[in-house]
């Protein structure tokens, strides 16, 4: 696929416009659906911007059996407490999370030189797996030795910490001559992933029935009732990796070439690789811990842009990054109307999709046998 | 592994090294390229030490041809010779567009820049690689000092190809430009080369002009079989089985 300027600029203003549009239906549509002049009365609300709650016609008090001041005030609180502290939260984190999977998707596509690969692949879900069951069953444990403030981010930080472990093992096992041989790095994910998946099973078999319900939902992704302190330190974390992945898409180009040929224009290939594991596991990482597993976004996000605008990452990466943020808000608006969790949807649709995609681009495709 | 090698190549020379399969024709050129460090012993390239260069001064002044290459995602053929002028770039440079319609052009290209790299034939990737190489070392002036190691360039391509490639590395030397091959085939080294280094298990059995090299004793004994070396009227000189 021939990438033109004014084709993938035309394909990421699309994507922006797209991306806009879905957070703003987001807004709107949930379990609970708002009109526009709703929204607008419940932010004039917020900001105190009226004189008398009989003003706010749209809202229907009487539904929600609030018919004297304090009840009508009761529910206005209510609204923009669903508005402003959970609705708009999630949507940032849709948009931070699909951020973080399709640009790393991309980065570790690029890294492996190879189209299939997921970043589950260097061990990052499956120690965070590990984390999150070790959180959810020795849960009671860690409160007697941690502050009670640390609790409600118990599960996420183990997650991470998890993911963490195993990526960095996975990395070390792959160093051969001291250079990261990515072929060892393929099969030490595979065989770290296995072993996570047997602790996982192991633990599972030894939880109790709401332990274990626990997980699985865990295990299927949510992105709701997110909190604004979540939200701060996944957009501190996903956006400044977000843009440390920005900064590498040149040389990642180059990289493309193999590693001895990548050397030979002067670029330091084992740096490259060192930044697109750690830019790449911070951002799953934080995704996985705080939203649990959402799949296949990774993996279709770059697959899609390079059947749209090609290989090059000056595109790729922020085309992917849109997309992944546009799927999920896609995926969150449907699993809140339908009350299934995210990750479900996301491989429902997700899996059919690229079955679809890998029969029906086969020659266009062109990769490499 | 390498043995006991000690050579010197003199600036503007086309060197060829040549030898059996396995005799280390390509570690020699990874260890000249800096791709791999020598465990023991040195190698100079414009009177600096190896390690002491810097990789993106290193690669402005030398570039190198791996034996294959592999891409598994679809990049134009004008993508792949424009990231030849990475290191270019990094010091500002814009990408030269004369320049890319002149070896689209000389390595027989044209028609080809937007065709995707990998559904082209082994050939034809083969002179797009090329084309990059070119690309990362070219200067329309003045070669002098400048590097550039090919391992089998003539892999895959057809005769007329051959041709063209070998016409052009004549010039690029006329501009100065030192070259450093492996080739297989003994008539394009004795056709192209200033002096030919003949490997035989590690270990350099000889290096020296065309004339000191090309004879049936030594090549007998670098290649285990009989070979008769004959000299046309032109006082060519060819390589052929007895």
């Amino acid at each position: 696929m021939v990438q033109s300027k004014s084709k993938s600029g035309l394909v990421l203003t699309i994507l922006v416009a797209t991306l806009i549009f879905m957070a703003v239906a987001n807004l709107f549509f949930s379990y609970q659906d708002f009109s526009l002049p709703q929204m607008i009365e419940i932010l004039r609300y917020k900001i105190g911007a009226y004189e008398n709650l009989n003003n706010f016609s749209s809202i229907d008090f009487e539904a929600a059996n609030a018919f004297d001041a304090e009840d009508k005030l009761y529910h206005l609180d209510s609204l923009s407490h669903i508005l402003f502290n959970l609705r708009v939260p999630s949507i940032i984190m849709c948009i931070l999370v699909g951020l973080g999977l399709g640009s790393s998707g991309a980065i570790l596509q690029g890294l492996f030189r190879n189209p299939l690969v997921d970043p589950g692949f260097i061990g990052i879900s499956s120690g965070a797996g590990v984390g999150a069951i070790i959180g959810i069953m020795f849960g009671h444990f860690f409160d007697l030795y941690f502050p009670e403030y640390f609790g409600p981010f118990l599960i996420s930080l183990l997650a991470v910490t998890g993911g963490f472990i195993t990526t960095i093992i996975v990395y070390k096992m792959s160093k051969v001559y001291n250079k990261t041989n990515i072929m060892v790095m393929l099969l030490s994910g595979i065989a770290i992933n296995a072993l996570a998946g047997s602790v996982i099973g192991f633990l599972i078999s030894v939880s109790s029935d709401e332990q274990m319900r626990m997980f699985t939902f865990w295990g299927m992704g949510n992105l709701e009732s997110k909190n604004w302190i979540q939200v701060f330190i996944s957009c501190v974390l996903i956006l400044c990796s977000f843009f440390m992945v920005l900064k590498i898409k040149k040389q990642l180009d180059i990289f493309m070439l193999g590693d001895a040929e990548a050397y030979q224009l002067g670029l330091n290939v084992e740096s490259l690789k060192k930044k697109i594991i750690v830019v790449a596991s911070v951002m799953v990482g934080t995704s996985v811990a705080f939203c649990g597993m959402i799949g296949f976004i990774g993996l279709v996000t770059p697959h899609l842009i390079r059947l749209l605008i090609g290989p090059k990452h000056n595109y790729l990466i922020p085309c992917s990054a849109l997309l992944g943020a546009i799927l999920i808000l896609i995926s969150e608006l449907i699993a809140k109307k339908i009350n299934i969790p995210i990750g479900v949807i996301t491989s429902a649709i997700g899996a059919p999709f690229f079955i679809w995609l890998i029969f029906s681009q086969k020659g266009r495709i062109g990769y490499s046998e | 592994m390498i043995d006991n090698l000690s050579v010197k190549i003199e600036v503007g020379n086309i060197v060829s090294i040549v030898g059996p399969n396995g005799s280390g024709k390509s570690t020699l050129v990874k260890l000249i390229s800096k791709e791999i460090s020598p465990s023991t012993g040195e190698i100079f390239f414009q009177g600096k030490n190896n390690n002491e260069w810097d990789a993106i001064d290193l690669a402005l002044n030398r570039s190198v041809l791996a034996q294959s290459s592999h891409l598994s995602f679809s990049f134009s053929v004008i993508d792949i010779i424009r990231m030849g002028f990475y290191p270019n770039e990094l010091l500002g440079a814009t990408q030269n567009t004369h320049l890319i319609n002149k070896l689209l052009k000389v390595f027989d290209l044209d028609g080809y820049s937007e065709r995707i790299y990998t559904t082209l034939s082994g050939g034809e990737k083969q002179r797009v690689q090329l084309a990059r190489v070119i690309a990362q070392i070219w200067s329309e002036e003045n070669l002098e000092g400048k590097l550039l190691i090919l391992d089998e360039p003539t892999s895959y391509l057809d005769i007329k190809h051959q041709l063209l490639l070998f016409e052009f590395l004549k010039k690029m030397n006329e501009k100065g430009l030192t070259i450093i091959t492996v080739l297989h085939d003994l008539n394009h080294a004795i056709m192209i080369s200033d002096k030919i280094m003949l490997l035989k298990a590690s270990k350099l059995i000889n290096y020296g002009t065309v004339s000191d090299i090309v004879n049936s004793e030594v090549l007998k004994n670098v290649f285990g079989v009989e070979l008769a070396v004959i000299n046309d009227k032109d006082n060519r000189l060819f390589i052929t089985f007895h």
